[in-house]
């Protein structure tokens, strides 16, 4: 028996040995099988990147059929996140630019989370990238109800982010935890993966 | 070197049933009240036969096969007591044999931790020295210990094969990947295309 006609439940757990985002990206490229494995692995976690000048980094198409596995959603902003694909081929000038408007940060990520299923989220990563105005809040509340878990990200150099208020009050309503004890959240992560000190 | 270990203590379990000659009568008289009262070690020492798909019998440590997480719910189910050789059909002799090679040098290793969100499993492809070593093996033999591993729940075992195959993976272009399994590229030139849109975020 070949590799390729293995038991799903064994591609999956030989796939999930793999850290390294390149690794499960090249697989999904090797045959329709490996695809439909590890395309929902890719899109697990999902953390949208807003500290390019022109708002949310947004790689997705609408039409994206991986967006229904997104399962850990997340917003963050800040100049000084985990570089995304842009940032190495631009040469990180542009890091030094002021960060986005908050609100438009917002904006973008209720026009994103709105194309998710309803309850389909299991968990919110909240960095500092969403100020959580009453839209996205009213949104969480009606139509994520099954977000159990918070994970709050930690600045890449080890300072604690500032996160909304408003987030901080919506978050009291399930379990937080600091991302860093969560090896498959930091594992797999929209634009590209963090520093070493984080795996 | 593990076949030595295992023959060693074979010995053992037999002096030490010529010592104890009052436990291996206790076993003869079939009164649960009495077999209370065997030793721990004889059980363990208890050996037992496997049969496989190719219809070889191999015997083996109790203690040994209990690694084996679907014998021991089996033998648990029966009794203790079982002399008739227990079908293995999914697997055949050489591959049995490797697998029993592996669960005689893990035979003392501690239970691993309960918590069904391992993490810390799937945290590395770190592999022991001797396991590697183990695992140096044609491709199809190292299917076939993966397939036995997890039809026998092991499940450290499964966890070395997975972890060896993820680590013939890494690194490689989607067609070396392809080269190594001997899999075909069954998509159309648009599904590729496609494919490398949806995930071009997804960069190291």
């Amino acid at each position: 028996m070949g590799l390729a006609e293995f038991p799903s439940e064994l591609i999956v757990d030989i796939f999930s040995h793999l850290d390294i985002y390149g690794d499960v990206r090249r697989l999904c490229l090797v045959c329709r099988r490996f695809r439909d494995i590890g395309m929902p692995m890719l899109y697990r976690t999902v953390i949208l990147r807003g500290h390019y000048q022109n708002g949310l980094h947004w790689p997705f198409q609408i039409d994206n059929p991986w967006l229904r596995y997104i399962q850990y959603f997340g917003v963050e902003h800040d100049i000084n996140g985990p570089p995304s694909l842009q940032d190495h081929q631009e040469g990180f000038s542009h890091l030094r630019a002021p960060p986005c408007d908050p609100e438009m940060i917002d904006r973008d990520a209720l026009r994103f989370l709105r194309l998710l299923q309803k309850d389909q989220l299991r968990g919110m990563i909240v960095c500092d990238g969403l100020l959580g105005d009453e839209e996205i809040i009213q949104y969480l509340n009606v139509h994520q109800r099954r977000i159990r878990s918070v994970y709050h990200g930690q600045h890449a150099h080890g300072v604690r982010r500032t996160i909304s208020p408003r987030i901080t009050k919506w978050m009291s309503l399930g379990d937080s935890f600091p991302i860093g004890h969560f090896l498959r959240i930091r594992k797999w992560v929209a634009g590209g993966s963090f520093p070493a000190e984080w795996r | 070197m593990g076949l030595s270990a295992s023959r060693q203590i074979e010995t053992t379990a037999i002096s030490g049933h010529l010592a104890f000659p009052t436990t291996a009568q206790l076993h003869h008289i079939n009164l649960p009240v009495f077999r209370q009262l065997s030793t721990p070690t004889a059980v363990n020492m208890t050996n037992m036969k496997l049969l496989s798909s190719d219809n070889v019998e191999i015997s083996v440590e109790k203690d040994v096969a209990e690694r084996s997480v679907l014998i021991k719910n089996m033998l648990e189910d029966v009794g203790e007591t079982m002399d008739a050789p227990i079908p293995i059909p999914n697997v055949n002799e050489a591959v049995l044999r490797k697998v029993i090679e592996w669960c005689e040098h893990h035979r003392n290793d501690p239970p691993p931790p309960a918590d069904d969100d391992s993490d810390s499993r799937k945290k590395s492809t770190d592999i022991e020295e001797w396991d590697q070593k183990f695992m140096q093996v044609d491709q199809e033999m190292l299917f076939e210990i993966i397939l036995a591993a997890n039809y026998l729940d092991i499940k450290p075992l499964l966890d070395v094969g997975c972890k060896t195959v993820a680590n013939m993976i890494k690194g490689k272009s989607p067609e070396e990947i392809r080269k190594t399994f001997n899999i075909q590229n069954d998509f159309t030139p648009e599904e590729e295309d496609q494919i490398r849109r949806e995930n071009e975020w997804a960069e190291e």
